[in-house]
């Protein structure tokens, strides 16, 4: 299900970590950054992320990065997308496993 | 147990660990990597984890598969890096009282450990190019 985006305004930056993994690393150009933000919730974050890239990368497409399937972690734990982001969390976003 | 490795598995160490008074049989899965997937030509390929959560999950698949199936020992270890064609990449060994069981947990752990624990394939093909692979 797509989750939903509440409005990330008026919400005090703070300073988070991203990790990406797997193929989100090749799309969105980064494998791991520091960043302030205002986002308060895994969802808002990767919606900042995605918009951006999509403004600098004209040949990616919204539905390449499409949320349905990417896992969101905070601090190595599974998230929720509307979990609340806090100072100082470490946040990844891991597409489908592919092992074995 | 369940683990990363960065070195080549050691599958008669891993086959020990199963080894119990308790159990009559013993089942184990090794997989290795092919030189062909979806068509295409494959060189090599290399695993990137997300460790902490990866071992975490693995263990909790292997507890889950204790729950499930009267079982003795589960074991799997799944490789991390650069892998060459015929490397062994990833290991499950259960053992049980019967034979039933371990036939099932064997194939619970594998089927679970391939959509659930956050690892991710990176294939290198012949015509020079890479990419990362979703499950089929």
């Amino acid at each position: 299900m797509r989750p939903e985006i509440k409005s990330a305004q008026d919400s005090p930056a703070r300073q988070l970590t991203v990790e990406l993994y797997g193929r989100l690393k090749d799309q969105l150009g980064f494998v791991h950054s520091t960043r302030q933000t205002t986002a308060t919730t895994p969802a808002q974050l990767w919606q900042e992320l995605v918009a951006e890239r999509l403004q600098q990368h004209k040949g990616l497409e919204a539905a390449q990065l499409a949320p349905e399937s990417i896992r969101p972690v905070i601090n190595d734990t599974f998230a929720a997308w509307d979990d609340t982001l806090t100072e100082g969390d470490r946040v990844a976003f891991l597409p489908p496993s592919s092992g074995g | 147990m369940f683990a990363l490795s960065q070195q080549p598995i050691n599958a008669q160490s891993l086959r020990q660990q199963c080894q119990d008074p308790q159990a009559g049989g013993f089942v184990c899965f090794e997989g290795w990597v092919r030189d062909h997937n979806q068509g295409k030509s494959v060189t090599r390929l290399a695993y990137e984890a997300y460790p902490a959560l990866a071992k975490s999950e693995g263990e909790r698949i292997l507890a889950e598969a204790r729950q499930r199936f009267d079982i003795v020992q589960a074991v799997c270890v799944h490789r991390v890096g650069m892998l060459d064609i015929g490397d062994m990449a990833v290991w499950v060994g259960v053992s049980a009282a019967h034979r039933d069981a371990a036939f099932k947990a064997c194939r619970y752990i594998l089927d679970e450990v391939k959509s659930r624990v956050p690892i991710w394939k990176n294939e290198s093909w012949t015509d020079g190019e890479s990419g990362w692979v979703e499950q089929e």
